[in-house]
């Protein structure tokens, strides 16, 4: 299987993130947050919906959410994800370096 | 808080496997179930939803392996499917298996076997406190400074004042113990009061020895050993201050010593405090007899204190003119434990090292032979999407599998064979007792068989990215010219290292025989010995000594099936040397004290040489003309006419045992005269020491015409009687005339001539076997090297088979093949034999290192076996039927 980033999809770690930033909304199941995904990246992303769950294993093992099961809306059970304080303290963290990164990436663009 | 969710949430991936599983599928179901309801909703059919929603969601088996494996218990499981197939692996090839398997057990069991005997007799260190820091003290005289003697009492005690080193004093001697029992003859030692403090050896019950102790009159004291105590007193708790008779006197036992203490030789069983009584002739300069251990302070080497201790020599000496001692020689302790085993020992070491290797190269062989016949398997499995990793880890789980296998079988192995050897091993090697399978040994061993069989298990995973995978899969890849050349060069080591093997064991053979062919100078059948000690209280001269035993013997006489008995103060091959210096009437004297020439000597009853079957080459021997008071009479054997007289008849000629009197005048009374004595017979030559040494020259005199008496005298009856009844009656004899006399060391003649060889059996023995052990498993190791490549060159035979070539041609075609490496191999071998030659040498006995027989066989032997060994898959070669196996492809 060719690696990820051949694919025009993300890479792990930036999907990890982004569920992370769906989860700070409210507390959601796997196809809510995948999309949550494609909507707000106005489907310029689109997640292979099959590495969705590997990284929701990820999160989960390495303690940044956590799952249980709940009724959904329309009575049905359905595994919900939270994030927790870890998980967010991580999120804050990759959110400055990323917009660090950004702006210095813009600074150099526009040649300032 | 996230810690514990994220422990919370790993364990029960790896404690409740399928609920997790469960879980995902639900979730997976729920999700499907979902993006298809959303479709619906949009405008699709139900099952162009259902299949869009799936085709969406993407590979699921691909997304339930991820999560699986991230878990532990994935990797456990993958563990345990490892080990069931390699299990099912091995079994379905049980050839392959069981020789692997019994390959290295044999080899890892035979050399950790060999290597602990090594260990517990060389390597590990002494049972004291401190071993590195004891060392053994020699004198060291003017005339002979190469050969270390023992020391004389006033030496010790300037020498003991050194201030580097703690010196104790110790000689060995037989006491006759009694009370509480039958009399025993046991081994003891006097020894310094301070020894075992000085050793680091603290007794078990009781106490050591206290200074005062060491002072004539208080002496009377005893430490018995942890056997003694368990024999004859059975291990009584209240052992101390019991009294018990030694010598004929009262003494009280004040400790029993720690179980395993063999000092200063094995089997001591009481130790006493060295007191020599005022006035003793012992304790005099000229007496030397102790020997010494010490205890090096803290800080200092061992050249500091043979330094002061020379020092203190060389003031003895100049002080105290015509003292023999003239300096030192200081030597770690350990050195004399082990004596003359060493040498052998080493040998056997190297040899089995040797076969371990053998083993190790057979094992290796066999793997590389079964890893090219999967190669098709494995590349299949990477076709199938099997990671590299993966195969490679299932391949040493294999490897690992076998080589505990081999190695468990070895452990056995090695206890097995250190048990049933140690009852033929010669009693006299040191420490025997410790000799067991020592753990590091067999963890080392181990570790190398297991190491062998990881590396050459893994070499075909190794060998994947070379292979083409189609190439792989058709079966079509054949060994390449390097696997040939492996193949090859594995046959050929292990032809070498038995061809050195086996010359080794043909030069043992041969020198055993030779040991065997040596006469020993006597008739060893139908000859009971025993050893009796004398009291000096009940016989303190000759007379009495002479009279006693004249009784003793009448009595052995009238036992039924005697023919004939006798008396000796020395016996061939048990004990009593004597050793006198010699001068010849009418001889220029010798000019100084080391000149004087020396013999051994013997004193012997009436009946000796008949008894004993020496035969008599000249003159005669004592008869009833020769008595107390009657000219003295001497014989000599052949070694010391032919030394002393150059072969000439030495009948008539006088003789006296002792110096020329000038010579040493200063220290006889006024006028004495060593008395003279007529040689009146030759006989043959006795070996005394040991067989495979020749024959000291000898002088026989009447026990009733010396003056000296002898602290052993040897009892010898020769018989028809069964030895066990003769034996029993010669101690009732004994007990009748004297009951406090025991006797000991009781033995028939031809036990002792087989004990003299014993040594030498056992090593021929064990080396035998290994060189056995390496035959064998490098026949088998080429039979399998042969038949796997006949195997993959079938078709090849089956073409010229069927062109019509004739079937011997391809007998010998492989064979010939078969026979290049061997032949490489034993030609590397002799070499190798012949250079290692040197280092034997002193194991042998009238064969040289280079014996061209013993080689020879050696060669012989393997060549045989190779060609035996190469013939049966030759055999098959040729009778391949060449439709059937091109039909087959």
């Amino acid at each position: 299987m060719p690696p990820a980033r051949d694919r025009g999809d993300l890479v792990p770690g930036t999907l990890e993130l982004l569920i992370l930033q769906s989860l700070t909304v409210q507390p959601m199941h796997g196809y809510a947050i995948a999309q949550h995904i494609e909507r707000l990246s106005d489907a310029v992303f689109t997640v292979e919906q099959g590495s969705l769950y590997p990284a929701l294993e990820r999160l989960l093992r390495k303690g940044w959410v956590t799952a249980a099961w709940r009724e959904t809306p329309t009575k049905r059970r359905a595994r919900y994800y939270t994030l927790t304080a870890e998980g967010r303290a991580q999120l804050g963290e990759e959110l400055s370096r990323y917009e660090r990164v950004t702006m210095a990436i813009a600074r150099v663009l526009r040649g300032a | 808080m996230s810690r514990l969710d994220a422990v919370r949430h790993r364990l029960r991936a790896l404690l409740r496997p399928r609920d997790a599983t469960r879980e995902l599928e639900e979730e997976l179901r729920f999700h499907l179930e979902l993006d298809a309801m959303h479709r619906r909703h949009a405008g699709a059919a139900p099952d162009e939803a259902a299949y869009a929603a799936r085709r969406r969601l993407g590979n699921v088996t691909r997304l339930r392996e991820e999560v699986r494996e991230m878990s532990a218990r994935h990797r456990l499981d993958e563990l345990q499917l490892d080990l069931r197939y390699a299990a099912r692996t091995l079994r379905r090839s049980p050839a392959f298996t069981g020789g692997a398997v019994l390959t290295l057990g044999l080899g890892i069991g035979a050399a950790a076997a060999m290597f602990s005997v090594v260990d517990a007799v060389l390597l590990r260190s002494l049972p004291y406190r401190d071993p590195e820091r004891l060392v053994a003290v020699w004198t060291v005289s003017a005339q002979a400074a190469s050969e270390p003697m023992t020391t004389s009492p006033p030496d010790f005690r300037e020498l003991a004042a050194a201030r580097r080193v703690r010196l104790a004093a110790h000689y060995t001697l037989d006491v006759n113990l009694a009370g509480d029992g039958e009399p025993e003859r046991v081994a003891g030692a006097r020894v310094s009061p301070s020894l075992f403090d000085v050793l680091g050896v603290a007794p078990r019950l009781g106490r050591a020895f206290a200074e005062e102790e060491g002072v004539y009159g208080r002496h009377r004291v005893a430490v018995i050993s942890d056997g003694l105590w368990r024999r004859r007193f059975g291990a009584d708790p209240r052992i101390v201050g019991r009294s018990v008779t030694l010598d004929r006197e009262a003494h009280t036992i004040v400790g029993v010593a720690p179980p395993g203490l063999r000092f200063p030789a094995p089997g001591v069983d009481v130790w006493l405090p060295m007191a020599f009584a005022p006035g003793s002739t012992t304790d005099t300069r000229g007496n030397y007899f102790l020997q010494i251990v010490g205890r090096l302070r803290p800080g200092t080497s061992l050249a500091e204190a043979s330094a002061e201790l020379g020092a203190v020599a060389r003031r003895v000496a100049a002080e105290h003119a015509g003292a023999v001692i003239h300096g030192v020689h200081v030597a770690p302790l350990r050195a004399d434990v082990v004596g003359d085993a060493g040498r052998p020992l080493l040998a056997l070491a190297g040899a089995i090292g040797l076969v371990l290797l053998v083993a190790c190269a057979n094992v290796a062989a066999l793997l590389l032979a079964r890893g090219a016949t999967r190669r098709g398997e494995i590349a299949l499995r990477a076709g199938l999407g099997a990671s590299r990793a993966r195969v490679l880890r299932q391949l040493l789980t294999e490897s690992l599998v076998l080589g505990l296998l081999g190695a468990a079988l070895g452990a056995l192995l090695a206890g097995a064979l250190v048990r049933a050897v140690l009852p033929h091993a010669p009693p006299e090697l040191p420490r025997l007792h410790e000799i067991a399978v020592d753990a590091r040994t067999l963890l080392a061993c181990a570790a190398l068989g297991l190491g062998t069989t990881l590396l050459f298990g893994l070499v075909p995973a190794l060998q994947l990215s070379r292979a083409g995978l189609a190439d792989a899969l058709r079966d079509r890849e054949r060994t390449g010219r390097a696997g040939r050349r492996t193949h090859a060069a594995l046959v050929a080591v292990q032809m070498a290292l038995s061809v050195v093997l086996l010359a080794g064991a043909g030069l043992l053979l041969r020198s055993f025989a030779q040991v065997l062919r040596v006469d020993p100078g006597f008739r060893a059948e139908h000859v009971v010995s025993m050893a009796v000690a004398i009291s000096k209280q009940a016989y303190p001269d000759a007379e009495r000594l002479a009279q006693f035993m004249d009784v003793v013997l009448g009595r052995v006489r009238a036992l039924p099936g005697v023919r004939s008995a006798a008396a000796t103060s020395g016996l061939s091959l048990a004990g009593g040397w004597w050793g006198k210096m010699i001068s010849i009437e009418g001889r220029p004297a010798a000019a100084a004290m080391d000149q004087v020439p020396s013999v051994g000597y013997r004193v012997v009853s009436r009946d000796y040489f008949a008894t004993l079957g020496v035969t008599l080459r000249r003159g005669r021997t004592f008869g009833a003309e020769d008595r107390r008071g009657t000219h003295g009479v001497a014989v000599v054997n052949e070694a010391a006419a032919r030394r002393l007289w150059g072969g000439a008849s030495p009948l008539g000629q006088t003789i006296w045992l002792g110096p020329p009197e000038a010579l040493v005048a200063a220290h006889l009374p006024g006028g004495y005269r060593f008395p003279r004595l007529e040689v009146v017979g030759v006989v043959a030559d006795e070996r005394f020491a040991a067989l495979d040494q020749p024959p000291q020259a000898e002088v026989y005199q009447l026990m009733d015409q010396v003056a000296e008496d002898a602290s052993v005298m040897y009892l010898v009856a020769r018989g028809d009687a069964d030895p066990g009844a003769l034996a029993t009656g010669m101690r009732a004899a004994l007990r009748a005339v004297d009951p406090l006399q025991p006797a000991a060391d009781v033995a028939t003649m031809t036990e002792r001539v087989a004990r003299a060889t014993s040594d030498r059996r056992f090593t021929l023995l064990l080396l035998g076997g290994f060189a056995a052990l390496a035959v064998l498993l490098a026949a088998v190791g080429l039979y399998g090297v042969i038949a796997f490549a006949v195997a993959e060159r079938r078709r090849e035979f089956a073409v010229r088979l069927a062109l019509g070539a004739p079937a011997g041609g391809v007998l010998r075609m492989v064979v010939g093949r078969a026979m290049r490496p061997v032949l490489a191999g034993v030609v590397a071998g002799l070499l190798g034999a012949l250079l290692l030659a040197g280092a034997v040498r002193s194991m042998l006995f009238g064969v040289s290192p280079t014996d061209p027989v013993a080689f020879g066989t050696a060669v012989a032997v393997l060549l045989a076996t190779a060609l035996v060994a190469s013939l049966v898959p030759a055999w098959r070669a040729a009778r391949i039927e060449p439709a059937a196996v091109l039909r087959g492809e």
